[in-house]
């Protein structure tokens, strides 16, 4: 198991989220810092 | 999604191969995410911007920064960007850091922000500053953005996940760090007005609980101790009485209902999740041996 894995799997889970539930509710998903790993011992 | 930068290179010198084809691999998992827009950091610079603007060109990913100039003083990527999500406008605008060099530089990145954010107010509902500078930077921005920015998201030092830091202006949110978290915003813009903070007064409660506990041990310990060695324990009793006084005002004092909402919450990316399987396998050809840090 490795994090850009992980990330693809839960964001694509938490996508229908973002079509807000109200006009004017909205999700926003967001990382950062990154920092070159695709693999982190987690 | 949105990235608030420095993503791809493990340092701001990574330029072997290997480093180029992982961060090629992560702009690719980044257009695959469908991320919005993402800001140029210095540590994603280290193959130079022409490598970071094809790469980003063919994954798809919109690379945002209103200070970074090439040697004529042109900028080298967009500033910002406005869409719209299930009707609400969104501005997103990019920031990197002060930096000098022979065919690059970063100019002032507050200053920039700040008027990259003025051209956007009036023509979005949000404004989002993707900051990858320095923390103190991103603090001065958020502090002297008033209300021409609702959210900075900053990355550079790879502080980890947190909570919203608000002193005037702007939230400053943390973006986690190692692609171990996924930082989620709840934001509900239904009423206009100031924005509260929902998760503030959840904290000022479970510090409360942790203030009666720690009243009640003293006062145990007070009842027990020696006449004449109480006055340490007396004064300590009270900043616990007079911190828990103070935040109990708060929560009583906390806005319910109107203006704008906001919750910030992060999933740590742990065992728990399973992995996409297709980009495992290519993980694991880039990676064979995952890194023991």
């Amino acid at each position: 198991m490795t994090a850009a894995a992980r990330l693809l799997a839960v964001a694509l889970l938490l996508v229908p989220g973002l079509a807000p539930a109200a006009s004017k509710k909205l999700t926003l998903l967001f990382t950062g810092d990154n920092g070159g790993e695709i693999g982190p011992c987690g | 999604m949105l990235d608030a930068g420095n993503a791809l290179f493990k340092t701001a010198a990574s330029t072997d191969d290997v480093s180029r084809r992982r961060a090629e691999f992560i702009l690719r998992s980044m257009g695959q995410l469908r991320t919005v827009a993402m800001a140029v950091g210095a540590r994603d610079l280290a193959a130079g911007p022409e490598f970071l603007k094809k790469t980003a060109a063919r994954a798809k990913v919109r690379l945002l920064s209103a200070n970074l100039v090439d040697d004529r003083g042109a900028l080298l990527f967009e500033p910002s960007m406005r869409t719209s999500i299930a009707g609400i406008r969104v501005g997103v605008l990019g920031i990197s850091p002060l930096q000098s060099g022979a065919r690059m530089r970063g100019n002032p990145p507050v200053a920039a922000a700040l008027a990259e954010a003025r051209k956007l107010k009036g023509k979005v509902d949000l404004v989002i500053a993707l900051a990858a500078v320095p923390y103190a930077d991103a603090l001065q921005l958020a502090k002297e953005s008033g209300d021409a920015i609702d959210l900075v998201l900053q990355s550079h030092e790879g502080r980890g996940a947190g909570i919203p830091q608000r002193n005037g202006g702007a939230f400053l949110i943390p973006t986690g760090e190692r692609g171990r978290q996924l930082g989620r915003l709840a934001l509900d813009v239904s009423n206009p007005g100031p924005w509260t903070e929902l998760g503030q007064k959840e904290r000022d409660q479970q510090l409360i609980n942790v203030l009666d506990t720690q009243i009640a041990a003293t006062r145990k310990r007070l009842e027990m101790a020696k006449p004449g060695a109480t006055a340490g324990l007396e004064k300590t009793l009270q900043g616990f009485q007079d911190r828990r006084e103070t935040l109990a005002k708060e929560v009583a004092g906390f806005p319910e209902g109107g203006g704008r909402l906001l919750r910030l919450d992060f999933l740590q990316l742990s065992e728990d999740y399973p992995s996409d399987p297709a980009l495992q396998a290519q993980i694991t050809v880039l990676e064979p041996v995952p890194p023991s840090h």
